[in-house]
């Protein structure tokens, strides 16, 4: 009741509204694709995200799917999985809250690489391929920003990638080198 | 759990919220369907708008700002255009009606010159039978369209009030048209609306570069074809060029439809300084910069449609609608393709087809 008397009735009305996006602030600002982005510059993405909420183990995509973005996770967990050579589901990754997936839709019109399901109750926010584009012409400074980070990102997939083939080829003539 | 009595006031909740839903979505498709015209019109001027907001949206100008300032600049535009011509258009209006008398009876004769001349070379029976069936159709034509222009302009005042509503659609269209998308997408069920963002923004794109295109080429030829006329001392060169323009949506019909009627006035008219077929070169050189220089610009390949299409496209809607049926059918096809064309790629390539 003190409580009520200190805060003037509309602090109750948009409360709610305000929460949300704080808390879509906050899990914006952990995403690293949006690092170096001002507050005013984060509210034109808020804007164009989309928010979609999953029941648990629903599926989010698909493997071989067309892809259009990205998806970030603001409550809940993401699976991402993926068939091996003898077509077995096989896990990739957990991801929690504040983690991003499937942010190579984004520049490639390749299907997607992996599936992803939720494993309980989650929140995901959506950021596509059209609303990037929109943020590239409209507010081009964000735009370059946003792609800036995006191309560090997959530059750092790259060159972890580039790692993984090195590591995987010298094992390989290890084993050759073993075999002769 | 719930018992039976619950479960029978849980099911009489839900089937009146439901009716109650159908209710308004069938009040509100009535009230549509009532303004169908004014919110098309709305649409199309939104799409046509979209770039310059755009640009201005770029420029730091928000959008309900840059919405508002475009369709006022536009409207002006038009309001002051009508203002300067409507003296002119009124006067060739009024000459138009106070001759048309003099103008049916010098084209009657023109076509009997015509028909005798022809019967030389022709069988006569076929010459008058055909004569006789082309002037009874003229004089149907003719009573028709007497009896349509002062329905018409009754209807005048009805229409501009509607049509005031498209300026109030075209608005929101732009001011809030991506809200509006995010708002139907959140409809869509989880597993397809990432397909359907994405069938929505390429039709999009391609609606927007279709009606663009056309509309731009459509002005340039009217335009074009208003000045060429007012340089061959044609009467009426304004609507002519006007009727030209909007004609040009047909393909292959539309510009020989275009130079037709400017070629029958200079040959109705009495003192004419160039002979009728120099009409008929204009509009050969009209069409040939509008194939050369402006339709690739414009239109390009945005929505290529095959020629025998374009034709059963044409007859369809000359038996539909009669000219505004033919007018319309082509932009329609156009739309109906981008639409198909999305739809079948994006549904296949998330493999639901």
């Amino acid at each position: 009741m003190e409580l009520k008397q200190e805060n003037p009735i509309w602090t109750y009305l948009f409360r709610r509204k305000v929460d949300r996006q704080s808390s879509i602030y906050l899990t914006l600002q952990k995403v690293p694709l949006f690092n170096g982005i001002s507050n005013n510059e984060l509210e034109l993405i808020r804007r164009k995200l989309h928010i979609r909420h999953y029941r648990a183990d629903e599926l989010i995509f698909r493997e071989d799917e067309a892809g259009c973005g990205m998806y970030i996770v603001e409550k809940g967990a993401v699976r991402i999985t993926g068939k091996n050579q003898s077509g077995q589901e096989v896990e990739y990754a957990i991801l929690g809250e504040g983690e991003f997936f499937g942010e190579l839709a984004l520049v490639t019109s390749s299907p997607r690489k992996a599936s992803a399901f939720s494993t309980q109750k989650t929140t995901l926010m959506g950021f596509f391929e059209p609303d990037l584009q929109e943020l590239i012409e409209k507010h081009p400074h964000l735009g370059s920003k946003i792609l800036f980070q995006l191309s560090r990102v997959l530059g750092s997939r790259l060159d972890a990638m580039n790692n993984r083939v090195i590591l995987l080829q010298s094992q390989l003539e290890g084993s050759t080198n073993a075999d002769s | 759990m719930l018992t039976a009595e619950n479960q029978l006031s849980h099911w009489i909740v839900r089937i009146s919220y439901y009716v109650l839903v159908l209710g308004i979505t069938l009040a509100a498709a009535y009230t549509i369907s009532v303004l169908i015209v004014p919110i098309v019109l709305g649409f199309l001027l939104s799409y046509m708008l979209q770039p310059i907001v755009n640009r201005l949206e770029r420029m730091g100008i928000s959008r309900h700002l840059g919405s508002m300032l475009v369709l006022g600049l536009l409207l002006g535009t038009i309001g002051l255009a009508l203002r300067v011509s409507y003296p002119k258009l009124s006067r060739q209006f009024t000459d138009f009606k106070s001759h048309d008398h003099l103008y049916l009876t010098m084209l009657e004769s023109k076509a009997q010159a015509l028909a005798s001349s022809l019967s030389d070379h022709l069988p006569k029976d076929l010459v008058e039978e055909s004569y006789a069936s082309a002037q009874n159709h003229l004089i149907q034509e003719v009573k028709r369209y007497k009896t349509l222009l002062p329905e018409m302009l009754s209807h005048f005042l009805s229409a501009l009030i509607m049509m005031l509503f498209a300026p109030v659609v075209a608005f929101f269209f732009l001011a809030e048209g991506s809200q509006i998308k995010k708002f139907l997408v959140s409809l869509v069920p989880n597993r397809y609306f990432e397909m359907s963002l994405m069938i929505l923004h390429r039709i999009d794109l391609q609606l927007g570069s279709y009606l663009r295109g056309q509309l731009l080429d459509c002005l340039a030829i009217g335009v074009l074809a208003a000045i060429g006329l007012s340089i061959l001392n044609v009467k009426y060169a304004l609507f002519i060029g006007a009727f030209a323009g909007l004609a040009n949506v047909i393909p292959y019909v539309g510009p020989v439809a275009g130079a037709i009627p400017g070629m029958l006035v200079l040959m109705i008219s009495p003192n004419a300084t160039f002979p009728w077929w120099s009409v008929a070169v204009m509009f050969v050189i009209i069409k040939a910069i509008d194939d050369v220089f402006i339709y690739p610009s414009t239109v390009g390949k945005s929505l290529h449609l095959h020629p025998l299409l374009v034709i059963l496209g044409i007859l369809a809607g000359e038996h539909f609608g009669g000219v505004l049926g033919m007018l319309i059918v082509i932009p329609l096809m156009g739309i109906i393709k981008a639409v198909v064309e999305v739809l079948h790629n994006t549904l296949r390539s998330y493999r639901i087809i």
